[in-house]
């Protein structure tokens, strides 16, 4: 369902260039889970957005549930963006002046979602990610974990076909990681197709499969039996 | 598709937030559009006034007066050539009265001259007028007692501002006597006109009998002169057609060419048509002026808002990466920056109207329509779009991912 062909990015800042990736080509199955590791700088987090489709390739073709998003535009990458994908970051990216309920609704906001329906759906997500107690909180009045379930519930509302993390535990104690994992366990049976970006090794130990990238190029990609 | 409803309610929001800076906004926008109401409200209320007191000239009434007022009325005529001095005389109302179309012809002697009642003294202009056929002319009112008759000798009607002001507390009654002129000929009131307007013409008249008031200017006038021939277009012709025959006519008799000409005519439709460039031209130089102000606010929303995306960049990033579109991303600044200026808007019409209401209360003449009301709501809002144009299109040209990075 996803699959990248010779994804290539350089930054140009005048005279200096940078190669953040460099011929990136593999392809990700419904329903598997994939952990990107490396060391920073690696390109994996501008790998991350390009699949994310917040970020363009310089080069290469990737395509989505069939389509080359090469060949859409703004609005419909936005689209594609809000239908398609779930995005969890490390640091949450809640918007502060609303409540949780609010934050969970708001990718509905972009579609034909009635209000109440938006509601009951941000509602509903919230309950399962054991949020059920806190919908009317904003982020401040909320734990670390707890911003992050928010997240999660967010990135889930709209029902993505794939799910993108970038260092979802990055900012997290260690309990409250683990309880994130567990979700991205319990999602993972579900069938959700996961991507996570992370330089935590236990992170990785979990996925089935491993892609290890240095230097903007694949150095490893290999899957546990 | 967006729900529209809900990001009126998320910028909504956004403002609310930044409560302080959101109303100092809008005092910005506030402050112009009240300028803009309570100026144009202003020169509106002057020209209804004047247009108000043209009405009792009468639109068939026309009045001949010395001298050619051309080039002092146009505000775009240059001095170039001084006011021709010319005079009129008693033959030349007869000319005039031979025409046909004339009707109610009379003379009109104009002097200023000291009046003194119960030992008040002031200066005030006095119409000489043919009691009859000025009567038959002008549309008169009268709150008291009669008015002039033609063979009235020493007697007066005079406005109802001279009645009950000009003199201080003692009102000037039927039967008072004023004392005018250097020799204090005394004159019995015979008439009150009732209240024209708010500074109606006739308020402050003082008719007197022609010949009276030939007596009063004594030296200062040759035999046989007048002030004005007044005179109206019979039933049936055209006010212009009667006007260019009677221009005809005392052009031959003055012996001058139209360019030299030592007269003119006033008629409703020339007063109203000098008023009209008058009043435009005033309420151009006003609403400038006010809108002056209106920039500034412009500008002031252009700030804010630009400082709105500026902190909210982080915000834009987490938007776009959850699918708002870069539409989306600039209709949200857009409300927020035309909700500025709209509510700036109401606030200052209805600001602007109670300026208005307190002006109308001091004396000064003010109007109010619906339609400059909604004029000035709808152009607040057309500010608040135009100036948020560039901080929103500039927020939705945010790169997802730089927006997001930002801190």
């Amino acid at each position: 369902m996803l699959s990248l062909k010779g994804i290539e990015k350089i930054y140009s800042t005048g005279s200096v260039s940078v190669r953040a990736l460099d011929g990136i080509t593999f392809s990700i199955r419904e329903g598997e889970r994939v952990s990107i590791i490396g060391p920073s700088g690696c390109g994996k987090s501008t790998l991350l957005h390009i699949l994310g489709l917040l970020d363009v390739p310089t080069g290469g073709s990737l395509m989505l549930d069939g389509t080359d998003v090469s060949t859409l535009n703004e609005t419909e990458l936005a689209q594609f963006r809000g239908r398609k994908i779930g995005f969890i970051f490390q640091s949450f990216f809640l918007i502060p002046s609303m409540d949780a309920i609010s934050n969970v609704a708001l990718p509905m906001m972009f579609y034909d979602v009635p209000a109440a329906e938006r509601l009951q759906k941000a509602q509903k997500m919230l309950g399962r990610l054991g949020m059920g107690d806190r919908l009317h909180h904003v982020p401040s009045e909320l734990s670390g974990g707890q911003r992050q379930r928010v997240a999660i519930a967010r990135a889930l509302v709209n029902e993505p076909t794939l799910l993108l993390a970038d260092e979802p535990t990055g900012n997290l104690d260690s309990r409250s990681g683990e309880e994130v994992l567990k979700i991205f366990d319990e999602l993972s049976a579900e069938g959700k197709t996961i991507v996570i970006v992370t330089h935590d090794p236990s992170i990785a130990k979990k996925s089935p499969r491993v892609i290890r990238l240095k230097d903007g190029k694949i150095e490893k990609d290999e899957r546990k039996k | 598709m967006v729900d529209h409803a809900e990001l009126f309610l998320y910028s909504m929001n956004n403002m609310r937030r930044r409560k302080m800076r959101s109303w100092l906004t809008v005092i910005g926008i506030v402050i112009g559009i009240a300028a803009i109401v309570t100026l144009i409200s202003v020169a509106q209320g002057l020209s209804n006034s004047i247009n108000e007191q043209l009405k009792s000239f009468g639109s068939n009434t026309v009045v001949v007066i010395p001298g050619d007022i051309r080039q002092q009325l146009s505000p775009f005529g240059g001095a170039a050539r001084p006011p021709s001095v010319g005079k009129l005389f008693k033959n030349d109302e007869e000319r005039i009265g031979r025409i046909a179309g004339v009707d109610l012809i009379s003379s009109v002697i104009n002097s200023r001259a000291s009046i003194d009642f119960k030992g008040n003294l002031v200066t005030a202009s006095i119409s000489g007028v043919e009691p009859s056929v000025f009567e038959g002319s002008q549309n008169i009112e009268l709150e008291q007692g009669r008015f002039l008759t033609d063979t009235d000798k020493h007697t007066a009607v005079i406005g109802y501002n001279i009645a009950y002001d000009t003199f201080g507390k003692q009102p000037v009654q039927v039967s008072s006597v004023l004392s005018i002129g250097k020799e204090g000929t005394r004159f019995r009131v015979v008439g009150v006109l009732k209240k024209a307007g708010s500074t109606g013409s006739t308020d402050s008249a003082i008719y007197i009998p022609l010949e009276d008031a030939r007596d009063l200017a004594g030296s200062s006038i040759t035999p046989n002169e007048v002030s004005g021939i007044r005179f109206v277009a019979k039933e049936g012709f055209e006010v212009q057609e009667v006007v260019d025959e009677v221009n005809y006519e005392l052009l031959s008799a003055h012996h001058v060419r139209e360019e030299d000409k030592d007269f003119s005519f006033l008629t409703a439709a020339f007063l109203q048509e000098q008023v009209a460039t008058i009043t435009a031209l005033l309420t151009l130089f006003l609403g400038g002026v006010a809108g002056i102000s209106l920039v500034v606010g412009g500008v002031g929303i252009a700030n804010t808002m630009f400082m709105s995306v500026l902190e909210r960049t982080r915000e834009i990033g987490i938007l776009k990466s959850i699918g708002a579109s870069n539409e989306a991303i600039q209709e949200a600044f857009l409300i927020e920056s035309g909700l500025i200026g709209l509510s700036g808007g109401i606030i200052g019409v209805l600001l602007g109207l109670l300026f208005s209401i307190i002006g109308g209360a001091l004396g000064v003449p003010t109007a109010v329509g619906i339609e400059l009301a909604l004029f000035a709501i709808f152009f607040s809002f057309a500010v608040g779009i135009i100036s948020g144009y560039l901080p929103a299109r500039n927020a939705s040209k945010l790169p997802a991912i730089v927006a997001l990075r930002y801190e």
